[in-house]
């Protein structure tokens, strides 16, 4: 079985391929975080926030982490509507 | 690993795939979490590759568990991966599609997809410290990333570009 990465220029390629994959993805959560840290509820930043920490940060489970936050987040536009 | 890995394979991407809210992308640190630190099929090196091919190819960027999958356990692995993420997803849409679509002013609706667009951000925004954890072991790599997010929300050049340039720079064998 092949193993990506394992040919010596093919793994520098894509070494480089992965680091700008990296930074697509990095732009794209900046798009998505411009017009939520603008305006609309101002909850939103926060829970954000909270799911980056908890995931990234923290290193909890993907359920757990929203099993408690997106209850919270929909409660909270759902009065702020 | 002596057991039959197309088990834990099927069980953590059904499971995933239900709160894979925001798609692939957004789950990607769940993942990275189950396939390096939890279940060791591969290395951090190894899962930021994988992401790297699953974003170059064509097709949704779902197909990173494919990959997933077949470095685990070969074809087998990649189809049980692969339906296991996106079997139970697909009939749930199947079910809910007509209700949610009859309640599109409803305001518990609205309060749905509101509140889980920062949710969403979050995780996403969690996918992206993951990988670069995994795939900036330096500082060129880290150069490369850093540019090409400037580039990608600055500009509107096509990403296969930012692709290539990366690859090219890679190829120096600086990274």
């Amino acid at each position: 079985m092949i193993v990506f990465g394992d040919l010596e220029i093919l793994g520098r390629i894509l070494a480089g391929i992965t680091a700008a994959a990296v930074g697509l993805l990095i732009a794209v959560v900046a798009k998505m975080a411009a017009p939520l840290f603008r305006k609309r509820w101002d909850w939103a930043p926060l829970i954000a926030i909270a799911a980056f920490v908890g995931v990234a940060i923290m290193q909890w489970p993907l359920p757990l982490v929203f099993a408690v936050l997106a209850p919270i987040s929909i409660a909270l536009a759902w009065i702020r509507r | 690993m002596n057991e039959n890995p197309l088990i834990p394979l099927f069980g953590y991407f059904a499971l995933l795939s239900l709160f894979a809210v925001g798609g692939a992308n957004a789950a990607i640190p769940e993942m990275h979490r189950i396939a390096v630190d939890v279940m060791h099929w591969m290395s951090d090196r190894q899962f930021a590759d994988s992401f790297a091919i699953a974003q170059i190819s064509p097709g949704p960027n779902v197909i990173i568990v494919t990959l997933i999958g077949y470095h685990v356990a070969g074809l087998a692995g990649a189809a049980v991966a692969t339906v296991a993420m996106c079997g139970p997803t697909c009939v749930f849409a199947f079910l809910v599609a007509r209700t949610w679509d009859r309640f599109k002013e409803a305001r518990w609706r609205i309060a749905i997809q509101a509140g889980l667009v920062p949710v969403s951000l979050g995780l996403i925004g969690a996918s992206a410290f993951v990988l670069a954890r995994s795939a900036d072991h330096n500082i060129y790599a880290a150069l490369i990333t850093a540019v090409t997010a400037i580039v990608a929300f600055a500009t509107r050049v096509n990403p296969l570009w930012l692709f290539a340039v990366g690859g090219v720079l890679g190829l120096s064998g600086w990274l």
